[in-house]
């Protein structure tokens, strides 16, 4: 048994501790917003936030996050209003979708971390996502959207 | 209200071999609701038609197989192409609302069953690709639209004993602007029910459009950012196993022996069997599937292909292009102009073969009982898919319905001939119904996933 916290819950499963997160969250816990794209933390589908960072949780193990807080897609907020997601929308960025959620959980670290982030900035924060469809501008507008709109928020 | 007129059987086989309409029937139908080359080259009087089946609310109005209108105001419209990125998931209802005129903020999109009403108006069966959704369905939507409005819009005009003529409709509401008189269209859908199509369904000029034409925000995208979107891959029904096929790492190979005794071993693994493309692995979860494939042995004989090489490939395309090729065009003469140039500009230009992966791996759910078979995946060629189903499953085309998902792409992959990767889960299914008895299964039925693609089985199985 091996117990972690999901999008701020507490919850249980009796996988194998070498079970890759992914499937764990997707076919265990019924979460199937983080998408299983390479299986080889190449592609950045399977994005989630292990204490806040980034991880690809194709890869990692679920007894690395036993006891600890795992975020998904679903819990980055309740009713799709993070920054992120209003940006996300205003901008029309995804085509197929897919690797979407990936997109946006390695964007909302960034944001956190580097509140105005430059071109550069993204492009280097968002190299270990890959969208086949190509959606790669709008991606960037829409994080220094979402930046805009995440000051607006804030008491200045 | 769905039962206007019985659908004819469209069913069987490809229906492009369908197309059994009398050719005086056809002539007068086209002559009625067709117009363009494009709507007269399938069988319009089937797309015109609400389909018997259809999962349509019995008090909702569904005037044809494109567009359902419930009470509340809320449209459905029946997405006969697949959403894997290109925005017809937005641009049908476009088209389609365009005429309708139907509140934007309350349409829904709803994916097609397999039916001969949803061909593609140029190629004869039920299929995306080679970008022609909007333009092979620039007039039908359109007319499918047009044809729910008058129809409600007659409705309303018989209720308050006025013309037609006389109304006009904004938003869902229509209007008799001279008694100050409104009817949503949700209000109208029992009268409209019974009304009979108009024969005459002329569509608007070009210059009076509201929305075709104008920036738009995808349908799509709120579900797409908040984890709701609904892949193949994220079809999970009860009971269900996953499945995952080691295949010969070369095309072409052949299956020569295979050991399981280890790969039986991982906890979740139920069954090792042989299908026609390869070894399944069927566990409980994708996990055990996927360690216990990791754990198969097994022989292969790779086949003609195992010496080809993409080194080999260029230096033979290389030489072809020396030789002289098919003529497509001849205009002036090349030949005698490069012989006689002060100076001539040689050049070879290669590309890589263009692999067309998409983010989502190939996946199909099957759900296969005795005598009918229902599939979940996201597919490019839903007629060809059910007939090569129905084929590996043993059961006539129309037992086999196919439920058309979100696609993570497409790129033409999802569109094969051989159905490959929805035939490969017919047959584990099949497997599973023979072979395991225990108590998941009770119900008598299989369901099973096949997660896989090209590039990653290659480097897990050698």
């Amino acid at each position: 048994m091996t117990s972690f916290f999901l999008n701020g819950k507490p919850v249980t499963v009796d996988d194998d501790p070498s079970t890759p997160l992914l499937w764990v969250i997707r076919d265990s816990l019924g979460l199937t917003g983080t998408k299983f794209g390479c299986g080889m933390a190449l592609c950045g589908a399977c994005t989630v936030h292990l204490e806040g960072a980034a991880i690809r949780s194709c890869v990692a193990p679920l007894a690395r996050v036993s006891g600890k807080h795992v975020t998904t897609i679903e819990g980055l907020s309740a009713d799709s209003s993070h920054p992120l997601q209003r940006a996300w929308i205003e901008v029309d960025v995804p085509q197929c979708g897919y690797c979407q959620s990936g997109q946006i959980m390695s964007a909302a670290v960034l944001l956190k971390e580097n509140p105005k982030p430059t071109d550069k900035d993204i492009d280097e924060a968002m190299s270990g996502n890959i969208c086949r469809c190509g959606t790669y501008s709008r991606i960037r507008r829409a994080i220094h959207r979402a930046s805009e709109l995440a000051a607006e928020k804030r008491p200045s | 209200m769905n039962h206007l007129y019985d659908r004819q059987d469209s069913t069987t086989a490809l229906p492009t071999k369908t197309l059994r309409v009398p050719r005086r029937d056809f002539l007068k139908t086209s002559a009625a609701i067709g117009g363009g080359l494009c709507f007269a080259a399938y069988v319009p009087e089937l797309a015109a038609r609400p389909l018997k089946d259809s999962p349509a609310n019995d008090a909702s109005f569904a005037p044809n197989a494109f567009v359902r209108i419930a009470p509340d105001d809320s449209v459905t419209i029946i997405a006969n192409h697949s959403e894997m990125g290109q925005g017809i998931y937005t641009s049908l209802p476009m088209l389609l609302n365009e005429e309708l005129e139907a509140d934007w903020s309350r349409i829904k999109v709803e994916a097609a069953p397999v039916d001969a009403a949803y061909n593609h108006t140029v190629f004869g069966l039920q299929m995306t690709g080679g970008s022609t959704t909007t333009p092979s369905e620039w007039e039908r939507f359109r007319k499918m639209g047009a044809m729910a409005r008058l129809m409600l819009v007659d409705a309303a005009a018989q209720n308050w004993g006025v013309p037609a003529s006389q109304c006009h409709v904004e938003k869902g509401i229509v209007i008799h602007s001279a008694s100050s008189r409104k009817a949503s269209y949700g209000s109208l859908v029992v009268a409209a029910s019974q009304l009979k199509p108009p024969a005459d369904i002329p569509l608007k000029d070009p210059k009076q459009f509201t929305l075709i034409g104008k920036p738009t925000r995808r349908l799509d995208t709120p579900s797409k950012i908040n984890g709701t979107a609904q892949f193949g891959l994220d079809v999970h029904l009860p009971g269900m196993v996953f499945a995952l096929v080691a295949r010969p790492p070369v095309f072409g190979g052949k299956l020569l022996d295979f050991d399981a005794s280890e790969a039986l071993k991982i906890r979740g693994v139920r069954a090792v069997e042989q299908v026609p493309s390869g070894v399944a692995v069927i566990a409980d979860r994708f996990w055990p599937a996927k360690l216990g494939r990791d754990k198969l042995k097994i022989s292969w004989d790779e086949g003609d292909n195992a010496k080809l090489s993409t080194s080999q490939m260029l230096v033979d395309f290389s030489k072809q292009s020396a030789s002289p090729g098919t003529v497509a065009r001849k205009s002036g003469d090349a030949a005698a102009a490069l012989a006689s140039a002060a100076k001539t500009i040689t050049a070879e230009y290669d590309v890589p073969y263009l692999a067309h992966a998409m983010m989502e791996p190939l996946n199909c759910v099957v759900d296969l009982r005795p005598d009918s078979c229902e599939i979940w995946t996201g597919t490019q060629f839903e007629t060809v898919d059910r007939a090569n189903a129905a084929q590996a499953a043993g059961l006539t085309p129309e037992k086999v319905q196919i439920h058309t998902t979100l696609l993570g792409g497409g790129f033409g992959r999802r569109a094969n001939p051989a159905s490959d990767f929805v035939v490969e889960a017919v047959h584990v299914a099949k497997i599973m119904d023979a072979h395991d008895r225990r108590p998941v299964h009770r119900a008598g039925h299989a369901l099973c996933a096949i997660h896989d693609q090209q590039g990653r089985r290659r480097q897990h199985i050698r």
